[in-house]
């Protein structure tokens, strides 16, 4: 019942966007560069983020979210699908996340809701979540210490989970080798992101935009 | 002071790095690879603490962690740790270290002279001494905890770090002898992943002390080796410093690694302990075994030691822990302190073996070497006080329950003893496997493995070198095979050992006396607990039959070595006295930890800021520079109210509530749970998880519903708004979020498949802020000009998208105040910006930031609930008086309708919900007093209600309170009085539950 | 701590990622209201607790978000199999296995 002096927005740093001023939910973080750094973060801002739910034995849903994402939908449990406009996560058996760099929201949905029938569902949680990259030589080491997943053999290249990262519930994606995209709630971010710090002290973390 | 008994060669120390440490105010030197016991020996310092009971000199018995004495506490301030074992502490330069028991001192105890005036604490003295009178028990633990001095908590928090990592093999191996090694080995050519464990600084196990030939070469050189092939394998991880501390459910392991504890008190950096938690697919328990000690009178004095100790301390760290030397053993294994005695140049005055013979190849080199071997004999009591000086050797039967002949007296200072091993079974145990008896053995054994475990080594009684490691590479390639890898063949050249000439071990625990147990000089069993054999006869004789109650009554293997060196042998006294063999008798079982664990291992980083994570919204920054205070609501931060500077608490409330009141106020509402519902049925879905009906909500409105658990019991409410005709939008308290999507989802998921809906939550997407007050129309017009604010175009129980500040947003005309209300929705992106956008609007009119607790007082004013304040999952919606939120002629019977007809649920007298007012109107009743009708009646008093909420309300001009009480409906007027703790009793009268504005005119204009 | 088998997800998970939700295969009576005071409380309050094999429901909430079947043993806590909602266990208690 006091003011919290762990949520540190002194040093506000600049991932902040636009006339209205969106802002992430790490926007109080300071970026810095540290070559030698054994962990590298960074604040992947302002990804659209898409939850998708359907039928995956129903082709015609399927197909159609194929043309408008440009991808497959992965329909094996824990796989992802990549192109150059998004990336689509399975995260249940009826349900997959969608992230774009550099599409809206709205875009996506309203593309989504023009070409699919039937039963399904497309919401924006754009808002409600922060994507967070990861990498560096220790980043697997750090992981470890958050994790209860076997990161080190059971988590090749493509593979996404969600699970838990310390207390946080968090979708783990491994990208490209060593580097892993975390989707993490918004409410949660300050706390992910104060327990990596904690987590990457003994290798040194490097933040960068 | 010299260190003594430090050899000037040998040993796995280095001698030209010197490292000062003191003990109880005494300063010494030892050498990098000592342990603080083995440096404490070289100076030769024998009394290392006091007994818990008796307070008796006690000192340096063993060399790991079954050591019962040296027990330490190490360093001081807030760096310190009591309980740690000076075997296993690891020496560096500086170490403080200061014994846990003894008072005043270890070499002067008041307690002694106590102990010997009579017996301050017999056996069974939980039971018997302490249990009358009750109300000295405060003062007899205080004296048993001061006497005994278990050690000493820091008081500061702990500078140091602790952290947990997380691992995955498929073969994990406890124990780093020739045995786990081997299995490790094997194991990993499979390429299977492999950890490995050992608490000890360095790998080896007994082969740090017994240097038998393998490959013809040095037992160390093949242990280097071995140890460096698996260090350098990527799928090997080699943790020495590391006590797997408990075996849990689905091969689940807790190991915890000490990481900088050998290199000084405090971690200059990085991580002092750090807690492995793994999960594997195959377990090899190769932790060994442990030497029993032989029970004789006086055989706690110090200069008593295992015989494996003595040997290890020669061979490992060049210290020999005395002069004049007498063995007592059962076993051929006893002879190799008397060897290595020798070897060093110091005096072997005998070995009494209690067989007839042995034809080992141990005793023959004892005897080779000159050593006096006296079959047939043992060492039946020692003499001394503060060390040993010297030994009562007498012969005994072959039964060894009977001294046959005369007793001889030898000068010594030292007697080592062995009565065997006893197998580390503690790990199996903690899995829920009993042990075994063996015979064979002459211990108990791991019982049937209850998970995918396999033993290997001296833990099944194997204790020749060529069985420990032959049998370690064939199990390390089976359970590699039974994890996927490999066929189960041995991937390695197995090397060559031979298999030494050994006698037939005798069973022997407690060496006979000239006199009986009763009237001997005391036998000790569990030093650290101070049990005595007597005392374990005494127990069977007063009745206690079973093993556990053995245990309870004589506090053996109580303490913190849990009965490592005594539990055999107790079990074995009691089985004799009982007349029952060690088999029908059994053991005790043993929890985890096997080793005293610190806080910080087991707490890791989830400490402090980070114990739980704090969630925020997405306009937490602006709180915090506007001075709110915060509450905890869930992992929530929310505020709480807003002082200004000079207010007291009620202050605040008072001008926030009437700022709300007369102008307008603002709250984040962000944390409130939101779900969004999409699909063809999800209207019916609605109909069937609220009491009311959704049928006919039209697009653009928004309802109120109240969520039942299946018994009638209110669980949840918020509002739920239509966004199409098959998409509607849920909210739900802050706190029950998260169960209410899971509540959702089972029904959907596990009884109504069939529909066709889909939930996602949204919590965090939007950011929420409610204006409300007179003026709220007013600010809201001021960011937003595509919606038509007209009060019949946007009613009360309307909806609108349109754009805030520039921002695509949703807006709810709902109060939660009672007054004009707009509940402000954008993506939380723009949460910030719009809560400032909108501050800057509502400028002109004073808008006045509120928290929680002027939001529990507005809503209290009119009566609206709090689910889980003023419901607690015991009241009905017609409790609540809310039968109006119940939809009655819906088609189907919604979650909880059923039950409204069990006769508990609608006989006349429940409890109902009421508001007070207090006689006197500044007096605030405590939220939870307890009501009752008649204050004068005669305690328990018949209770019939209690107040669930309970403020000062500034614009009714006095306290408010709601409540349940029994039939309370139908006793609005009457007066109900609220006994306190203090002795104060509060009178108040029922009335309606609506304060302000009862016709609802507020929110409409 | 338990090592659970989500069926959903295809592969092993720790207890932490799941709620358990007790005892499983209890159906909603179609007509609630048609049902006698005692069979509603039957069917509201009365679970087993049976020493050995147990049909158990489990949440897995912070993963795939799916309900699902376990046929747990409540004494050595042995797993012997986890399936989909809608489906039966093929282990029961009249074939239990050492």
């Amino acid at each position: 019942m006091s003011n919290s002096a762990t949520f540190d927005f002194s040093a506000r740093a600049k991932n902040t966007q636009g006339i209205t001023r969106r802002e992430t939910p790490l926007h109080h973080v300071t970026h810095k560069n540290v070559d030698e750094a054994g962990v590298r973060f960074c604040e992947a801002s302002f990804y659209a983020h898409l939850t998708l739910r359907g039928n995956p034995e129903n082709a015609d849903f399927v197909a159609g979210v194929e043309k408008v994402l440009g991808t497959a939908l992965p329909l094996t449990p824990l796989t992802s699908r990549a192109c150059e406009r998004c990336h689509v996560f399975w995260i249940g058996p009826d349900e997959w996340l969608i992230l774009a760099a550099n599409l809206s929201p709205g875009e996506i949905e309203t593309s989504l809701r023009a070409e699919l029938t039937g039963h399904f569902s497309v919401v924006d949680v754009s808002g409600g979540q922060t994507l967070m990259t990861l990498s560096g030589r220790a980043v697997q080491q750090v992981l470890q210490k958050s994790c209860g997943y076997d990161i080190e053999a059971e988590f090749p290249v493509g593979k996404v989970i969600t699970t838990h990262f310390a207390k946080a519930t968090v979708v783990l994606h491994h990208q490209v080798e060593g580097s892993y995209f975390m989707v993490v709630r918004r409410s949660f971010a300050d706390y992910v992101w104060r327990w990596l710090v904690d987590a990457s002290d003994e290798y040194g973390l490097s933040v960068s935009e | 002071m010299s260190q003594k008994n430090r050899l000037a060669q040998g040993g796995r120390i280095d001698r030209n790095k010197a490292l000062n440490f003191s003990f109880a105010g005494q300063h010494y030197k030892g050498y990098e690879g000592d342990t603080l016991a083995s440096a404490l020996l070289a100076n030769g310092v024998d009394v290392v603490g006091r007994s818990f009971k008796y307070s008796r000199a006690r000192g340096i018995t063993g060399h790991g962690s079954e050591e019962p004495n040296g027990v330490v506490q190490l360093g001081t301030g807030d760096t310190t740790v009591p309980n740690v074992r000076a075997t296993q502490q690891e020496l560096y330069s500086g170490l403080v270290s200061n014994p846990v028991a003894g008072w005043p001192n270890v070499n002067f105890d008041l307690m002694s002279y106590l102990g010997k005036a009579g017996a301050l604490m017999p056996p069974g003295f939980y039971y018997k001494t302490f249990m009358y009178p009750q109300k000295l028990w405060m003062t007899y633990e205080h004296f048993i905890r001061k006497a005994a001095g278990l050690g000493k908590a820091p008081t500061a928090p702990d500078p140091d770090t602790y952290d947990k990592f997380n691992q995955h093999c498929d073969v994990m191996v406890v124990g780093g002898g020739p045995a786990g090694l081997s299995a490790a080995y094997a194991a990993a050519k499979t390429g299977a992943r492999v950890i490995i464990a050992d608490e000890q600084s360095e790998m080896g196990g007994h082969l740090l002390t017994f240097d038998q030939p393998i490959n013809g070469g040095s037992a160390s050189l093949w242990l280097a080796e071995i140890v460096a092939e698996l260090e350098a394998m990527e799928n090997v991880k080699v943790l020495p410093k590391t006590t797997v501390m408990g075996y849990f459910d689905h091969n689940f392991l807790v190991a915890i690694e000490r990481r900088t504890d050998h290199l000084g008190e405090r971690a200059v950096s990085g991580t002092r302990q750090r807690s492995h938690r793994i999960r594997a697919k195959q377990v090899i328990l190769a932790a060994g075994a442990q030497e029993r000690p032989l029970v004789f009178a006086n055989n706690d004095v110090p200069g008593v030691m295992l015989a494996s100790s003595v040997a290890t301390y020669i061979k490992r760290y060049a210290v020999v822990p005395g002069h004049d030397l007498i063995v007592s053993t059962a076993n051929d294994s006893g002879y190799l302190a008397a060897i290595e005695w020798s070897k060093a140049g110091r005096h072997v005055v005998g070995i009494a073996d209690s067989r007839t013979h042995s034809d080992g190849a141990l005793v023959a080199e004892a005897k080779a070497l000159g050593i006096n071997v006296w079959f047939g004999h043992a060492v039946t009591e020692a003499k001394g006080g503060h060390r040993v000086y010297s030994a009562s050797v007498a012969p005994i039967n072959e039964q060894g329950d009977k001294v046959t002949g005369d007793v001889k007296q030898y000068d010594c200072d030292t007697v080592a003893t062995s009565g065997g091993w006893s197998p580390v079974v503690h790990l199996s145990c903690h899995t829920g496997s009993r042990p075994t008896w063996s015979e064979e053995v002459i211990g108990f054994v791991p019982g049937k493995a209850l998970q995918a475990q396999h033993c290997v080594g001296s833990i099944l009684g194997d204790h020749q070198l060529v069985d420990c490691i032959d049998h370690g590479f064939d199990v390390g390639a089976k359970a590699a095979s039974a994890a996927g890898f490999g066929q189960g063949e041995v991937l390695a050249n197995k090397p060559s050992v031979e298999r030494i000439a050994e006698g037939k071990a005798q069973a022997l625990f407690l060496v006979p006396h000239k006199k009986p147990v009763s009237r001997a000089p005391k036998q000790f069993v569990d030093l650290q607990n101070d049990v005595t054999a007597a005392g374990i006869e005494l127990a069977t004789r007063e009745g206690f039959e079973s093993i556990e109650h053995v245990k309870r009554y004589t506090a053996m293997g109580f303490g913190t070595d849990q009965g490592k060196l005594g539990n055999v042998n107790g079990m074995a006294i009691a089985a004799r006295s009982l007349s029952k063999s060690i088999e029908e008798t059994g053991t005790t079982i043993f929890r985890p930890s096997y080793t005293p664990s610190t806080f910080g291992a087991l707490a890791g980083r989830d400490a402090e800021s980070l114990f739980d994570p704090e969630r925020y919204t997405a306009m937490h920054q602006w709180h915090v520079e506007n001075g709110a205070l915060f509450e905890d609501v869930g992992q929530w931060k929310r505020p709480w109210y807003y002082p200004k500077p000079g207010e007291t608490m009620q202050e605040s409330l008072n001008r926030e509530c009437l700022a709300t009141r007369n102008s307008v106020g603002i709250l984040d509402a962000s944390t409130l749970g939101k779900i969004d519902i999409q699909g063809k049925d999800a209207r019916e879905f609605l109909n069937r998880v609220y009491t009311n009906a959704w049928s006919k909500l039209a697009v653009g409105k928004c309802r109120y519903g109240l969520m039942l658990k299946e018994d009638g019991m209110i669980m949840d409410d918020g509002v739920t708004s239509c966004l199409a005709d098959d998409h509607f939008i849920l909210t739900t308290t802050t706190g029950g979020a998260a169960n209410v999507l899971e509540w959702l989802e089972l029904w959907h998921q596990t009884e109504w498949p069939e529909l066709d809906v889909f939930m996602t939550s949204v919590t965090d997407h939007w950011s929420t802020m409610t204006i409300s007050g007179p003026n709220a129309r007013k600010v809201l017009a001021k960011v937003c000009d595509d919606i038509d604010l007209d009060k019949d175009a946007f009613k009360f129980m309307d909806w609108r998208e349109g754009t805030i500040a520039g921002v695509k947003g949703r807006v709810f005309r709902i109060s939660f105040t009672g007054e004009l209300s707009y509940e402000i929705n954008v993506p939380a992106n723009d949460g910030l910006f719009v809560w400032e956008a909108v501050m800057a609007a509502g400028k002109e009119f004073d808008i006045t930031p509120y928290g929680t607790e002027t939001m529990h007082v507005l809503r209290a004013e009119k009566g609206f609930i709090i689910v889980g304040q003023d419901t607690d999952g015991s009241v009905t919606p017609y409790d609540m008086d809310m039968g109006w939120c119940v939809g009655k002629n819906k088609e189907f019977s919604f979650i909880g309708k059923r039950s409204f007809d069990r006769p508990d649920t609608k006989k006349a007298a429940r409890k109902q919900y009421v508001g007070l007012k207090t006689k006197n109107p500044d007096e605030v009743l405590p939220e939870g007093a307890q009501a009752v009708w008649d204050p004068e009646q005669a305690i328990p008093m018949t209770m019939v209600g209690h107040v669930t909420s309970s403020y000062y309300s500034a614009v009714v001009g006095r306290s408010i309170a709601l409540a349940v009480i029994k039939e309370g409906q139908s006793h609005k007027g009457d007066t109900v009085y609220f006994p306190l703790a203090d002795g104060r009793v509060i009178e108040a009268e029922i009335c309606d539950y609506v304060f302000y504005d009862p016709k609802g005119e507020r929110q409409n204009v | 701590m338990l090592h659970l088998f989500c069926p959903y997800c295809q592969e092993h998970r720790e207890e932490d990622e799941f709620h358990y939700r007790g005892q499983a295969h209890i159906v909603r009576p179609k007509d609630p209201d048609a049902l006698s005071d005692k069979e509603w409380g039957d069917y509201l309050f009365f679970r087993k607790n049976p020493k050995g094999i147990h049909h158990e429901m489990w949440y897995h909430v912070s993963g795939c978000r799916r309900f699902f079947n376990v046929t747990r043993n409540t004494v050595t806590y042995d797993i012997y199999e986890t399936y989909k909602i809608g489906e039966m266990p093929a282990v029961t208690d009249k074939e239990e296995t050492e």
